[in-house]
């Protein structure tokens, strides 16, 4: 099998991606380049308004805040998961996996059933008189880091899980024998060695939460809007295509600039990976 | 006229060379081994031969033909892999019988060569098995009865039992050798076992980077190696350097360190030309310094035992000479004397190093 | 050990709780004859159920959503097969870089690649709707495709078509007769994920609809917006039994390990 057939294969999917993605993108960029003189004049016009600001710094704090939150979710689980032998460990998988296969949309509305005026926690407050009136707590900036939290907490669980499996048990016996605490034996030597699983989870929600559609707009609406939803709010109902444009290029550079700066951070940490 | 012949082939990976115009003739009905280390381009000359890989020069003529533009599926060569490449979703008899379905065989005319096969190689019972539940020699059997079913005019083998144990290794290399002569088939044969290689071959080609050092019988390689390289493969461990020469009725040998000189037998190389002696380790006596014979004076370093004897790795003005005795052992730090025993010795000329 | 044991059990229980839980109440609510989503029902009932195929509006967009599906999975295996194919057994140096290409649909925000698709290809090439949302569905699909095809490649190693070959056959039997009967739960378990993938799709598929094609995430969530009744609920039931389903089949081709490897 020669070179020139190898090409001749990969040929149709290049030409593919390159005309439904690469090209795409190429002209997005362009278009919020209006001249060459004042090249950055749309992404200024787009920064001045105070509400866009706001919209990114809420987006990117959402996104922290939900890796936070799923990091400190998943490690116990994740240990529990690898060091498991039983015969339920399939099963455990299983669970973490299910719901990643199903719809955001079924799983935001989930959510919605809980948080919403009739839902399950407000019947449930008031159920055992902890409030009189229903709160509200859809469309709100913590119902969207539930919703995304919820989102993406398999997708930090499936890595780490893979990484802890990974650390020998003769490397904890040994931590222990020298007099290590359980404490200890966590944080100076499961942390470190699960460092990469932690680096792939972390970049896979962060990067996950700050492009979400379905989650914000389901449980955030208009009030708690995030980048996703305001750039469908820009194309679709306020025609403004160069602000659609510019939120996309924000979009995607961050994310590319996300996935670079934990990429070498892990790759520094563990040459292996 | 030889069955098949490597003219000039010249071979490369991207800008490594790997092979550098090779020469080669191989008899019919002879077994010639390739031998040498990995990245030696002997795994490179099968595939060449087989048409997996194209040569950058040189030529494969098989009877008097090119046969260079032929492609891998009509060249009628039995190829066995080092890991057996057995297909996984079929048993064993079809596995046997792939080849001859290829070739459009009648469906009773391949069953009947199939059990030929696997009778040959003692397998029958297996047929309806498949790869993953045979054991690793089971599945080289397997492997071999393939390559044989098509009743191939060459059969080409690339290290075909080094993933077996050491027992089976001996068992299986007795097992192809007598099928291969049977059946007076023509073989090139793959491997980086010295052992294995001369127990079998007609003829040895021993390989290093991408040239062929040397071409002989075993018998002929393992008592007069032409270089170097060639007697360290055959378990020459001590190589002195000097010169040659003529001194009363005899030949000497002369060292370059410490003037030490010992009668050699006839040689072919000029007298004054730079040398290098070649000895095994039961090529050089060991005697106490109190002794008086005369040999070269040295010091004990380390003294192992290998069961058949004792190995001595010995300091000398010459540098560390390694000889082996048989019963007496001379523990570390004594004063000895070595003898190179002259009719264990060969000479090299250096320009073959 | 055994109370930090205890800690560890009780905060795996509690994650599995969070993540089973609202699934659960949906379910539960699905079967609820009243309409709001009390927990738990009073009473039980399939009417939403029959909603669902009251109006045309869902099963249509189911419909759409398994056409497409099938369209661009079909694009994505005739595409993606001979690419993961060529990647796996190359050592050519762009090897590397036609694969993140390969990969990139995952990267990039699904918002982004629906808006530059809409904008770039559907609307400057004047492409018909059903087109556009085919290749759009196409092109997130092939990364699972060819992930998976070439995982599937590793382990059928070259010297299997070399030693068919010397057998005998061309290079393309020996792919077809050796190669791909030994990569066939691979194929499917690839099409299996890209099929869920793209039935879950929203965030690309919402700005490629246009009037009455439309698919089912899309549906549900416009319905969602506007009557939130457990019609939603049953239908989420309905789509986490065909999940299960396919969770089943690709357990018993491919196994679930698959997903904990890197």
């Amino acid at each position: 099998m020669n070179n020139r057939i190898h090409i001749l294969l990969v040929l149709p999917g290049v030409l593919l991606v390159a005309a439904l993605l690469v090209a795409p993108l190429f002209f997005l960029f362009l278009d919020t380049i209006p001249d060459l003189e004042h090249p950055f004049s749309l992404y200024e016009a787009f920064l001045e308004k105070g509400f866009h600001r706001k919209i990114i710094i809420r987006t990117i704090r959402v996104a922290l805040i939900t890796t936070m939150i799923c990091v400190i979710l998943a490690y116990p689980c994740a240990y529990f998961i690898a060091r498991y032998s039983g015969r339920f460990k399939a099963v455990l998988i299983v669970i973490a996996v299910f719901p990643l296969l199903l719809s955001p949309v079924v799983r935001s509305f989930a959510w919605m059933a809980i948080l919403g005026k009739n839902g399950f926690f407000n019947d449930l407050l008031q159920f055992l008189r902890i409030i009189d009136e229903p709160l509200q707590m859809l469309y709100t900036e913590v119902a969207v880091i539930i919703g995304l939290t919820y989102l993406f907490l398999p997708l930090m669980i499936l890595p780490l899980v893979g990484v802890i499996e990974n650390i020998e048990e003769d490397l904890l016996d040994s931590a222990k024998s020298l007099g290590a605490k359980d404490s200890s034996v966590f944080f100076q030597i499961i942390l470190p060695l699960s460092a990469s699983g932690l680096l792939v989870g972390s970049i896979l929600v962060f990067t996950g939460s700050l492009t979400a559609y379905t989650t914000p707009r389901l449980l955030g609406g208009d009030q708690a809007m995030t980048l996703s939803t305001l750039i469908y709010q820009n194309a679709m109902t306020l025609f403004e295509w160069d602000a659609a444009s510019v939120i996309a290029i924000i979009m995607i550079a961050s994310t590319i600039l996300v996935m670079k700066i934990i990429g070498s951070l892990a790759t520094r940490m563990n040459p292996d990976v | 006229m030889e069955f098949l012949r490597l003219q000039n082939l010249t071979a490369a990976y991207d800008q490594e060379i790997v092979l550098k115009k090779m020469n080669l003739e191989v008899k019919q009905g002879e077994l010639l081994s390739l031998l040498g280390s990995s990245g030696c381009g002997k795994t490179t000359t099968l595939r060449i031969v087989s048409g997996f890989l194209k040569q950058r020069e040189g030529s494969v003529f098989l009877e008097g033909q090119e046969i260079s533009k032929t492609h891998p599926s009509e060249r009628g060569f039995g190829y066995v892999f080092q890991n057996y490449a057995l297909f996984p979703h079929l048993n064993v008899e079809d596995n046997v019988g792939f080849g001859l379905k290829q070739r459009k065989f009648g469906r009773e005319e391949i069953n009947k060569k199939v059990v030929e096969m696997l009778d040959l190689v003692d397998l029958t019972a297996f047929a309806g098995k498949r790869p993953l539940e045979l054991s690793g020699g089971q599945r080289q059997r397997v492997a071999l009865a393939r390559a044989l079913a098509i009743s191939p005019r060459l059969l080409l083998m690339d290290e075909p039992l080094s993933n077996l144990d050491a027992a089976l290794r001996v068992k299986m290399r007795m097992e192809i050798r007598r099928i291969q002569q049977e059946h007076n088939i023509t073989a090139l044969y793959v491997t980086h076992d010295q052992e294995e290689c001369f127990s079998i071959s007609d003829r040895v080609a021993v390989m290093n980077e991408g040239l062929i050092e040397q071409l002989g019988t075993p018998e002929e390689i393992y008592s007069s190696p032409a270089t170097s390289f060639v007697a360290r493969f055959v378990g020459f461990e001590n190589f002195i350097h000097g010169t040659l020469e003529n001194s009363g009725k005899k030949l000497w040998f002369v060292a370059v360190k410490g003037g030490v000189r010992f009668p050699v037998s006839e040689s072919s190389i000029p007298e004054q030309s730079s040398v290098v002696v070649a000895l095994r380790p039961d090529g050089l006596e060991l005697r106490a310094s109190e002794s008086l014979k005369k040999g070269i004076p040295g010091k004990v370093k380390v003294a192992t035992y290998l069961g058949k004897g004792y190995r001595h790795l010995v300091e000398t003005e010459l540098g560390e000479l390694i000889a082996d005795t048989k019963d007496e052992m001379f523990a570390a730090h004594t004063n000895v004397i070595v003898i190179p025993k002259s009719e264990s010795m060969i000479l090299l000329s250096t320009n073959n190093d | 050990m055994k109370r930090s044991g205890l800690v560890l059990i009780i905060s795996v229980l509690l994650v599995y709780i969070f993540l089973i839980g609202p699934l659960v109440i949906i379910g539960f609510s699905a079967f609820n004859e009243s309409e709001f989503l009390d927990f738990p029902p009073k009473v039980y009932s399939f009417r939403w159920f029959f909603r669902i195929f009251e109006s045309d509006m869902f099963v249509s967009a189911f419909q759409t959503s398994l056409l497409i599906s099938l369209l661009g999975a079909t694009g994505a295996l005739l595409v993606g097969l001979p690419a993961a194919y060529s990647l796996s057994r190359t050592r050519a140096k762009w090897r590397r870089s036609v694969l993140s290409l390969f990969m990139s649909p995952v990267i990039v925000p699904g918002v982004v690649l629906g808006f530059a698709l809409l904008k770039h290809a559907v609307i400057a090439l004047d492409i018909e709707v059903w087109t556009g949302m085919a290749m759009g569905h196409m092109l997130i699909m092939i990364p699972y495709v060819i992930r998976v095809i070439v995982s599937s490649l590793s382990n059928v190693p070259i010297e299997i078509e070399e030693a068919a070959v010397s057998l005998g056959c061309s290079n393309t039997r020996a792919f077809l007769i050796v190669v791909l009967p030994n990569i066939r739960s691979g194929i499917l378990a690839a099409c299996l994920l890209a099929f869920i993938t793209s039935l879950n799709d929203v965030p690309v598929t919402i700005f490629l609809t246009g009037p009455g094609v439309t698919t089912l995430p899309i549906q549900m969530l416009s319905y969602v917006e506007y009557y939130f009744d457990p019609t939603v609920s049953a239908l989420s039931v309905l789509l986490m039994l065909l999940t299960v389903t396919i969770m089943i089949v690709i357990e018993s081709t491919m196994g679930l390990s698959f997903f904990t490897k890197k």
